[in-house]
């Protein structure tokens, strides 16, 4: 039956572009995103050296910027502040700012100062 | 001479950190450093742990951080020889804090009336306070902020 090796082949060869397509698609959406990774409160005392590092960040390019808050137990109003310079200079280049893994008291906080109607704000779980 | 009188006279206050508590209260002297906002967290939460206040520690905690960082800032004028007195206690299931700078107070009526804009990189000192603590008020001369809160 020739006619289910051809068929065979052809499926082959669909599912293998696919996944190739899937690939690209991901290696897409990796170089167009950034994850910074604070991992220390985001207060006055640490605000300097965590602003030098989002800068370095930043100059690799990426319209994405994920924020993880994995470990980060308290931000104050410069902290918030770095956030919110951050989102509106990517906003301004087309980018957003996504902010991952914040906790609940952090999250009630930006609620409470609306900053969840400006960038995407995600729970930890 | 009268420069020389006062250098001497502030001299080593730029190191102060002096903590102590009471059966329901704690009070620090501070130098005006960030470094002692941290070091005045950690005694804060070690109290509000005593008392077993963990519930209400993330609240009091943001306050206390932004209320002795516009003490330094605009009161002591980022002079770290300027002294904070920061005081918390838990008084007829009332918490009150206090903080109290060195410098020449400010217009704080004007400065709680005025929203802040939530797009802005600044200024939300204020308004973190006012989400936590239902009553926000400074002393007349504008260099004590009294903050209160209802404990349940």
């Amino acid at each position: 039956m020739p006619w289910l090796h051809v068929e065979l082949g052809q499926a082959i060869i669909i599912i293998i572009v696919r996944k190739g397509d899937r690939l690209m698609e991901k290696a897409k959406k990796e170089a167009e995103q950034r994850v910074f990774r604070p991992g220390e409160d985001i207060v006055a005392p640490t605000v300097d050296g965590l602003r030098k590092k989002l800068l370095n960040l930043m100059e690799g390019g990426g319209k994405e910027l994920v924020v993880d808050l994995t470990g980060v137990q308290m931000i104050d109003s410069v902290g918030i502040g770095l956030l919110v310079a951050t989102h509106n200079s990517l906003h301004k280049t087309g980018g957003r700012l996504v902010v991952t893994n914040a906790s609940k008291d952090i999250c009630d906080l930006f609620k409470a100062m609306r900053l969840d109607q400006h960038f995407e704000l995600r729970m930890s779980e | 001479m009268l420069r020389h009188i006062v250098r001497h006279i502030v001299k080593g206050r730029d190191n102060v950190f002096k903590a102590s508590r009471r059966p329901n209260g704690l009070d620090i002297s501070l130098s005006s450093t960030l470094e002692n906002i941290d070091r005045a967290d950690k005694n804060t939460k070690g109290f509000l742990h005593g008392m077993g206040l963990e519930a209400e520690a993330f609240a009091i905690r943001v306050a206390m951080r932004e209320g002795i960082l516009n003490a330094i800032r605009h009161g002591s004028c980022g002079d770290r020889n300027r002294i904070i007195r920061y005081s918390l206690r838990l008084e007829n299931n009332s918490l009150i804090m206090e903080i109290e700078d060195e410098g020449s107070g400010f217009d704080w009526r004007t400065s709680l009336e005025n929203k802040h804009l939530s797009n802005s990189g600044s200024g939300r000192g204020l308004s973190i306070m006012k989400a936590y603590f239902a009553d926000v008020t400074f002393n007349d001369k504008g260099n004590k902020l009294i903050l209160r809160k209802k404990i349940s």
